[in-house]
């Protein structure tokens, strides 16, 4: 498991901030807003939506710790909140947004991968490669291959078939392979 | 129905692939994040059930709401006034909250650790913020002594000295959070406040 997001949390910190201690829900905030931002920026790759969604799903987190009954681990209740959130906020720009949609063809056609590789740093080569995903394509392959989703897990949050998500997957990884420059090595 | 053909299990190139994208460095999140949660959260719990929201309520938040006005518009006229320096975060006495709804005493001691918290902390105000700030917490003063005297006046009459008390706070929470707020995007949340400065030196 490499999620960020699988950090331990006291169970007295949670029965505080259960009770409204101001002091006990920071330290919830301060310890999952940068897994938080981070999840929701991989999954809509606009700050300001990740600023948004990170805020959203803290305060229906906060608001609903009641409902918390610790059958699964904190951190994996509130990374659901944060998914969940973003992904709404994905549909909802679904329709504005043609960039958003899923990859309706393997072999369809993709923005130029702009400078030579080369010259760019590891990372940011990676990020632009993420980002030239399709949104819904660029959040089944962050859920599954950092949050490690499973592709029931991902159909159950996406709304689609487990299918959709493996294929999805394989189309992602596919022309992540391609823009990064990585051979493959079993596909045809 | 996708093709079969992508349902292999990830190869070792996608390895390779997987290893790049979980290797991506974190991104800072935005410095304003809590102060503006903590806002929202008390705005949330200051608002009554919809149940309980009767005329008196709305006759409290009407004359809140004519209040606010009024002391804009002074800061306005007022540009600058000689205003007593003091401890903006002072905690707020109360009083024992027996026979008193529980939960609006529970709102607003949760309001009031809001207050003092530093990322509250009444920075960067401009003059009206500032004028704004001094009235509220002098109507909670005014409220604290009317609750203080109520010792026999009758549950519902209390209930409303804390209702209003708890309206109050949250008004000085979204006070802050819009000083805050206004500071961060003004890059100069880090110092106090020129505005504040200038009336606090008198």
């Amino acid at each position: 498991m490499s999620s960020r997001f699988a950090i331990d949390v006291p169970p007295e910190l949670i029965d505080s901030a259960r009770s409204g201690a101001l002091a006990s829900l920071e330290r919830l905030y301060r310890l999952f807003e940068r897994p938080g931002h981070n999840l929701a920026l991989r999954l809509l790759s606009d700050p300001e939506d990740a600023h948004e969604v990170l805020h959203d799903a803290m305060l229906s987190a906060f608001r609903r710790l009641h409902q918390f009954r610790g059958d699964c681990p904190f951190w994996a209740w509130l990374r659901q909140i944060v998914v969940n959130t973003a992904l709404m906020r994905q549909r909802s720009r679904r329709g504005h947004d043609a960039h958003a949609q899923e990859i309706p063809d393997f072999e369809s056609a993709v923005p130029d991968a702009g400078p030579d590789p080369l010259h760019l740093a590891e990372a940011a080569q990676v990020e632009r490669a993420l980002d030239l995903l399709p949104a819904v394509t660029r959040s089944v392959v962050w859920l599954f291959c950092v949050e490690g989703y499973s592709h029931p897990e991902i159909a159950r949050a996406m709304g689609q078939s487990v299918s959709f998500s493996k294929s999805q997957l394989a189309r992602g990884l596919a022309r992540l392979r391609r823009d990064l420059g990585v051979e493959a090595t079993s596909h045809a | 129905m996708p093709d079969m053909q992508y349902f292999e299990i990830p190869d070792s190139s996608d390895d390779a692939v997987m290893r790049r994208l979980r290797s991506l460095p974190d991104r800072d999140p935005p410095g304003d994040g809590w102060p503006r949660l903590a806002a929202e959260l008390a705005a949330g719990l200051a608002q009554p059930p919809r149940a309980t929201v009767g005329r008196r309520s709305r006759r409290v938040f009407r004359q809140a709401g004519l209040a606010m006005a009024a002391m804009l518009l002074l800061a306005l006229v007022i540009p600058r006034m000689d205003i007593p320096r003091m401890e903006p975060e002072q905690p707020i006495a109360v009083e024992s909250p027996e026979g008193v709804n529980a939960t609006l005493v529970a709102q607003s001691q949760w309001l009031e650790q809001l207050v003092a918290a530093p990322a509250l902390a009444p920075e960067a105000q401009d003059s009206g913020q500032v004028l704004l700030d001094l009235g509220l917490r002098q109507r909670i003063g005014e409220i604290d002594s009317a609750l203080q005297d109520s010792d026999h006046a009758d549950g519902d009459a209390r209930r409303r000295l804390w209702q209003a008390r708890v309206d109050a706070l949250s008004q000085l929470v979204q006070l802050r959070w819009a000083g805050r707020r206004e500071a961060l995007h003004a890059g100069i949340a880090d110092g106090v406040g020129v505005q504040q400065a200038m009336l606090w030196s008198n």
